[in-house]
């Protein structure tokens, strides 16, 4: 006997049988910790990949969003080239791309179908431009100001309440997600540290047993902690099919509406390791997270 | 080897329950603990097995200085100890054959370990013949042999009853001591809490009697103080004439 040494190696498969068979003990309230957890699972993806098409939306739109300075018109071709270096010096300044008159009116004229409108304009009565993205949309009124005041710019154009708009709602849809999920995760994890409660309630006096004869903390624990991890892991898997075919369904509706088409959608196949990952890592978090707590108050015997 | 020296124990509720206890159990003893309810005998043993920590004094159990024991050390104190109720304490889904193992699973033991220590246990306690049974199949006196094996199963140095028998007859009563005084001929220290004193005067073994949270009789006092001239810890008078009947009558009043 070697009761004075620590214990032999992890009893894995002892702990395992003893978690599932806790899990099946209580069908019912297992059952209901499971759909719990998956529709919180299911609510944290959801309103996560709003936030990522949200986000894969603004993107689009930082790049289309440009800011059109002209040229006042008694400036040459190349000295309004020459403008383009103090506007590349402002800050927030991404990139520029100049445009002449010229292109200016063939890129008109190419967008609309009739191009007979365009027919015999001459293209000196629109102006030289530079086209300038920003690094940063949000900055876009201080941006515009500043290149307002180079000499040898006439007017600039920017869409600053569009794009503000759009900041409004990506924060709005970040923050609302990120307090979803903190609360939606603690929800989970009280309602499995409940159900497991109930298991350690109803084996407290087997604890107590365990205890006497002198199993250690870690002993006791580890058939619990194997409980909340089935129970959060079997949760993640149902949750990452649910939110796979939730997914499916929402965006074949939106991209088959034109109304929806300033919508950029982020294909599942793009990111269903990434949601995958997240399930799992979430739903183990929380099924460990919530034996622990259930078990600490049993353990001081 | 136990040794309680100068030992208090206040619970958060005010109760003093010890108040300079001083107590030697050395290794393969046999002792009776008695004394009226409320005078802190369940407490020596809760000391003993580190579920309360005295408020002052020394305890050493088993190599254990539980002054400064770490919390983790504390199950491999108890793997040193075996305990046993009143209640028995078994679990009754498990047959007596299971409870065993899963007393010898919670320490790590072996399979190789299980299959050869627990026959060896249950005959000891003669109940080899019985291991598929549960524990309500049993009667009571049968209920607290399982207990007994399963406070043997981890080869405790030291084993620990508190009223092994107070749920017994007196027949039950008298075959669970007997066994006791086995079990303690086989080499492990035993110390029981009890009641009987009917019993206790069928056994020619030490008694030590509590009342207030002190010893206030030790019978091995006197033979203690025949081999060694060293003054008895406690100070406290002792008429030395009659002492058996003396803590036979303070006994029966705390009943
Ligand atoms: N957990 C506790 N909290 C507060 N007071 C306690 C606690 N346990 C025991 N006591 C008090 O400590 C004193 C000693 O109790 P203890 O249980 O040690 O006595 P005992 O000798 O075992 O009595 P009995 O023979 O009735 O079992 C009593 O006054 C009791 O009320
Ligand atoms: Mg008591």
């Amino acid at each position: 006997m070697s009761r004075r040494m620590p214990d032999r190696s992890h009893n894995f498969t002892y702990f395992v049988a003893e978690g599932f068979s806790n899990m099946f003990t209580h069908g019912f309230m297992s059952f209901a910790a499971i759909g719990i957890t998956i529709a919180c699972l299911l609510i944290m993806g959801t309103f996560s990949l709003v936030a990522v098409n949200a986000n894969a939306t603004l993107a689009k739109l930082e790049q289309d969003n440009e800011i059109l300075a002209y040229v006042e018109d008694g400036l040459t071709e190349a000295q309004a080239r020459a403008l383009g270096h103090k506007i590349l010096a402002v800050e927030n300044v991404a990139e520029i791309e100049f445009i002449t008159r010229d292109k200016a009116l063939a890129d008109y004229a190419a967008q609309y179908e009739d191009s007979t409108l365009f027919e015999g304009m001459e293209s000196s009565v629109l102006r030289h431009r530079f086209a300038i993205t920003l690094v940063d949309i949000s900055l876009m009124r201080q941006t515009k100001e500043a290149i307002g005041g180079i000499d040898g710019i006439g007017r600039v154009n920017a869409y600053e309440e569009i794009s503000s708009g759009f900041i409004t709602i990506r924060n709005i849809a970040a923050i609302v997600s990120i307090a979803l999920v903190s609360v939606l995760f603690l929800v989970s994890v009280f309602i499995i540290a409940n159900t497991i409660k109930l298991t350690a309630f109803d084996r407290r006096e087997d604890i107590a047993i365990m205890k006497m004869v002198g199993a250690t903390d870690g002993f006791v624990r580890w058939p619990f902690v194997y409980e909340g991890f089935l129970t959060g892991l079997l949760s993640s898997v149902i949750a990452f099919f649910m939110q796979w075919g939730l997914y499916s369904a929402i965006t074949k509706g939106i991209s088959g509406n034109d109304i929806f088409s300033i919508i950029t959608i982020v294909p599942f196949a793009d990111i269903w390791q990434i949601v995958a990952l997240v399930f799992v890592a979430a739903g183990m978090l929380i099924g460990v997270g919530g034996s622990l707590s259930a078990i600490r108050q049993f353990l001081k015997v | 080897m136990i040794r309680l020296t100068e030992v208090y124990k206040e619970y958060p509720n005010g109760a003093k329950a010890l108040n300079g206890l001083n107590l030697e159990i050395g290794d393969g003893e046999f002792i009776f603990m008695v004394g009226p309810s409320g005078s802190g005998k369940s407490t020596v043993i809760k000391l003993l097995t580190g579920e309360v920590s005295a408020t002052d004094g020394r305890v050493m159990v088993n190599g254990f200085n539980l002054n400064n024991i770490a919390e983790w050390q504390i199950p491999y104190l108890r793997r040193t100890l075996g305990v046993i109720f009143q209640d028995f304490r078994l679990i009754e889904k498990k047959s007596v054959y299971d409870n065993m193992v899963f007393a010898m699973r919670a320490v790590g033991a072996s399979q190789r370990e299980i299959k050869k220590r627990i026959p060896y246990v249950l005959k000891l306690v003669g109940l080899d013949g019985k291991s598929s049974r549960l524990p309500d199949e049993l009667s009571g006196g049968e209920q607290q042999r399982v207990a007994i094996a399963r406070a043997l199963v981890n080869n405790p140095d030291t084993i620990i009853a508190d009223e092994p028998t107070g749920n017994l007859d007196p027949r039950k009563s008298l075959e669970i001591m007997t066994l006791l005084k086995r079990i303690n001929e086989l080499g492990t220290t035993v110390l029981v809490v009890t009641h009987e004193l009917d019993m206790v005067s069928r056994f020619d073994e030490r008694v030590v009697m509590l009342e207030r949270g002190r010893i206030v009789r030790d019978s091995a006092a006197g033979r203690q103080k025949a081999r060694s001239s060293r003054q008895e810890p406690s100070g406290e008078a002792q008429s030395e004439a009659g002492a058996p009947e003396a803590v036979r009558e303070s006994a029966k009043r705390g009943e």
